[in-house]
């Protein structure tokens, strides 16, 4: 109890900096007692997309396939692209509880590449 | 962009306003024969009666058709694979299109837009071999032949410059290139193309035609039952994600700018209630978000919606389909949405998915009071009818077990299932017309796509990619390396001493059966074969990582193998079918040498990875555990996909434009050129820990493969059985692990 405990702070720090981290331009958190709280309400979809693996794979929470879909989702939905990448995955290979869909698959893989094409049509060309 | 050149665009489009703006038939512009439509008011049928005369409670039944996010999508071809792909392609909704109208005569078709872009189509027709100003891309082509009223511009119209989409849409905006006016008269879409949001630089004018007017012969039943004709006049705007400024910033900075719906929307909605339009319509090509409203928003559907005077949503962009009950898309689990009934804040609103798979249709129930038509919205219906369903007892589940649409119309899908098992799906079938209309520009890409890009001496295989042969993985690290190191020595020089490894998988490691390997024979290289290479949509990312976390790296992907006990005298399977291929990353590097010991046991569920990797060495040395590297991979593992220890987004230092499979094809077109089995595909970074065991270590892979694992090497491999009795074309091989 005591150590699964302390593996739930572990996490929610990991994810009170990936909050940070992640989100644009300087953020000043509130309340910060309160992001300390595991929650998906925060705004940054790689936080959310770092907590759905650790629900995946139960790395310091315990294992839920569905909390790390339904975060999986709510990044997606923010065009976080490796997100929609790991749902597309997930329809194809039949993971997170999904049974195999290729027409998902495709559907969720063409949004992911969708939203690498707005996230990197903006950098220079390397050459 | 030079200020005559905006007071050009500005005059041109004040000028152009003046035509385009009127709803009355008095100001519709007359076109030239030659030319296509350049008015906002589009004649869509013949002279009418006045609705003035129509009495009160007159009838009609009007429908909207969508098509959304067709990216170029217009044969149901996958242009990779070089076959046919019923899934997708306009040339099925078009028999959707075709059955709607039948049901609905008196409807309008609207493109929602990301219409030019997202096939090797569409790049061959606007890069490799760009369209003359005379023809009209594929996709338009088509579109015209269907015959679209209207349609918005999405963000990805703009991908490939001004100058192109000035030509293709036949809209004389200035790109800053002098070309304003230049081509008014080239071949495009036969109806108005809009956008409301965006604006020229410096002016009050938006780039392209701010609205349109779609004036369409309807008829309608008077109280006496009695059918007349008469023209309905229907008002479209349309919006595009202010996001362009930043995803194409290298062809719109300092051209345009963008204002978000609230700015625009009102005065437009006015001004085209003004001029006496029935239905004003908004085309948004976006989804839906409630959050805080601001101009930047990227999906403002949510917020249109909840201004007054539209009566009804067409939306697009996030490739989803609204209406839909079972949505698990946060968008459409928002407040105010009804996403089976298919309303947003009680205004309907349909998303028709992307590539043609889907229809939007909206059923309109209108009844004429006063001036005016008045929307019945409770027997308004909308729904997104697709060109494709799965199967369940010879029936498609896409259609009602009545087998009719929601509008209860006969389903065009209901006969597809017949003779099918529940694992097939159903199609309708295409539009005749447009195989023959497209096929010089489908040929034309399907022989660039098939051009030679180099040769291989080899056979370039995934059937043993697990079992150590690398023939189809280190071509991709090779260029994927390649490709960081020359970017990190022209850009960060503060990395330029490290040294740069590649990472990659076996994407295609049979999951699917005994096709579902990547198989190329030795011979010539084309561009369809990067895909059989590189089977996803990455872009390359290059991280920086200690020794520690290299071998972090490759524990992780050696959770792909089963704990083997050589004590153990029946089979036992070597792939741990818990973590997939796509995981399984391999580096393919000489100087980089380690093995793994599958008696080791696998990590307990959410710990790390450990203690099956050892004698790890770099360059013949021991790995140091703080030495630095450069990994290239792609954008998934980088930010923490496959949740590998430490890969969580922050060790990038590179995160590239560009897809790990167009690095492929330029590195095998301009570098490799020739591939050799030694140079290009037999560099083993890793290998078993040898161990005797008392039964046999067992997997399955492609049928008649042994010569494939001969070739590369692996002696160690025996044939058990030809087929392994699931009906997937697979074999059942032996490792042994003690060679």
């Amino acid at each position: 109890m005591m150590r699964g405990g302390i593996a739930f702070v572990l996490v929610a720090v990991m994810f009170l900096f990936a909050s940070l981290h992640f989100r644009e331009g300087p953020v000043q958190p509130s309340h910060p007692r309160n992001d300390l709280v595991i929650t998906p309400a925060s705004d940054s979809p790689q936080a959310m997309f770092l907590l759905a693996n650790a629900y995946r794979t139960g790395a310091g929470v315990a294992r839920d396939e569905g909390k790390a879909l339904t975060l999986y989702m709510r990044a997606g939905g923010q065009e976080h692209a490796a997100s929609l990448q790991a749902i597309a995955l997930a329809h194809r290979f039949g993971e997170l509880g999904l049974v195999p869909d290729e027409l998902e698959y495709r559907r969720y893989m063409s949004q992911a590449e969708h939203a690498l094409e707005h996230r990197t049509s903006a950098r220079p060309k390397a050459d | 962009m030079s200020s005559s050149q905006l007071r050009y665009v500005a005059l041109f489009l004040s000028s152009a306003w003046i035509g385009f703006m009127g709803c009355s038939s008095d100001d519709a512009a007359q076109d030239s024969p030659a030319s296509p439509p350049r008015s906002a008011d589009v004649d869509a049928g013949l002279d009418a009666a006045p609705r003035t005369d129509l009495p009160e409670g007159t009838k009609l039944t009007f429908a909207l058709l969508e098509t959304t996010d067709l990216h170029s999508n217009v044969r149901s071809f996958d242009y990779f694979k070089l076959k046919e792909d019923k899934s997708i392609g306009l040339e099925r909704t078009a028999t959707l299109i075709a059955q709607a109208r039948s049901e609905f005569p008196n409807s309008i078709l609207a493109d929602n837009g990301d219409t030019i872009q997202g096939t090797v189509l569409a790049d061959y027709q606007a890069v490799v071999q760009r369209v003359g100003c005379s023809s009209a891309p594929a996709i338009y082509k088509v579109m015209n032949l269907i015959g679209f009223d209207v349609a918005g511009i999405g963000n990805h119209e703009f991908n490939y410059g001004l100058d192109y989409l000035s030509q293709v849409t036949h809209s004389s905006f200035a790109d800053g290139g002098g070309d304003a006016g230049a081509t008014a008269t080239c071949a495009g879409p036969a109806f108005p193309t809009i956008l409301s949001n965006v604006f020229a630089s410096g002016s009050d004018e938006q780039l392209f035609q701010r609205s349109a007017v779609v004036r369409k012969t309807v008829s309608v039943t008077t109280p006496d039952g009695a059918s007349h004709e008469t023209t309905l006049k229907v008002g479209f705007i349309a919006f595009t994600p202010p996001q362009i400024l930043t995803w194409d910033k290298r062809w719109l900075e300092g051209k345009v700018v963008t204002k978000g719906v609230r700015e625009v929307a009102p005065g437009l909605v006015n001004e085209l209630r003004a001029k006496g339009c029935d239905l004003v319509v908004a085309i948004v090509h976006g989804g839906l978000d409630n959050s805080a409203y601001a101009p930047e928003l990227e999906n403002q559907a949510w917020h249109l919606a909840h201004l007054e005077g539209i009566d009804a949503i067409l939306m697009g962009h996030s490739h989803d389909v609204f209406p839909s009950k079972a949505s698990t898309s946060p968008q459409f689990n928002l407040p105010e949405v009804d996403k089976d009934r298919g309303t947003v804040a009680g205004v309907p609103a349909v998303m028709a998915s992307f590539w043609g798979q889907h229809l939007g249709v909206m059923k309109l129930e209108l009844t004429h009071r006063g001036p005016s038509w008045a929307v019945d919205k409770a027997r308004t219906v909308v729904e997104a009818r697709p060109i494709g369903t799965k199967c369940a007892a010879e029936k498609s589940v896409a259609c009602s077990p009545e087998g009719t649409w929601r509008t209860g119309a006969p389903c065009a899908l209901a006969a597809s299932c017949k003779g099918k098992a529940d694992s097939e799906r159903g199609y309708v079938e295409p539009d005749p017309r447009i195989e023959a209309i497209v096929a010089p520009e489908h040929q034309a890409t399907i022989s660039y796509v098939q051009t030679p890009i180099g040769t291989t001496g080899f056979e370039m295989s995934t059937a043993f990619a697990e079992e150590g042969d690398v023939t189809a993985v280190e071509i991709v690290n090779q260029a994927q390396a390649e490709y960081v190191e020359s970017y990190v020595k022209r850009n960060l020089p503060q990395y330029a001493a490290l040294p740069v490894l590649s990472v990659s998988a076996p994407f295609k490691s049979g999951f699917q059966g005994g096709n579902d390997y990547t198989s190329i024979a030795a011979g010539p290289l084309a561009i369809n074969n990067a895909a059989d290479l590189y089977l996803y949509p990455n872009t390359v990312y290059a991280v920086k990582v200690t020794g520690t976390e290299m071998v972090d790296w490759m524990e992780m992907s050696a959770t792909r193998f089963a704990q083997i006990d050589p004590a153990l005298g029946s089979d036992q399977a070597l792939i741990n079918q818990d973590f997939k291929g796509y995981n399984f990353d391999i580096f393919t590097s000489s100087d980089l040498q380690y093995e793994i010991d599958v008696t080791k046991p696998l990590p307990a569920a959410g710990k790390k990875a450990t203690g099956r990797v050892s004698n790890v060495t770099f360059k013949g040395q021991s790995l140091a555990a703080d030495a630095q590297f450069l990994v290239a991979t792609n954008n998934y593992r980088a930010t923490g996909g496959g949740a590998f220890p430490g890969l969580d987004g922050t060790k990038t230092v590179y995160a590239s434009p560009d897809t790990n499979r167009d690095v492929l094809i330029t590195y095998i077109k301009d570098k490799a050129k020739a591939l050799t089995r030694a140079s290009h595909g037999s560099h083993r970074s890793w290998s078993f820990r040898k161990v005797r065991t008392a039964g046999r270590v067992v997997f399955t892979s492609s049928q008649n493969a042994l010569p494939t694992a001969a070739a590369a090497g692996l002696t160690n491999i025996s044939l058990v059985s030809h087929d392994d009795g699931n009906g997937k074309s697979l074999s059942v091989y032996a490792i042994d692990l003690s060679q």
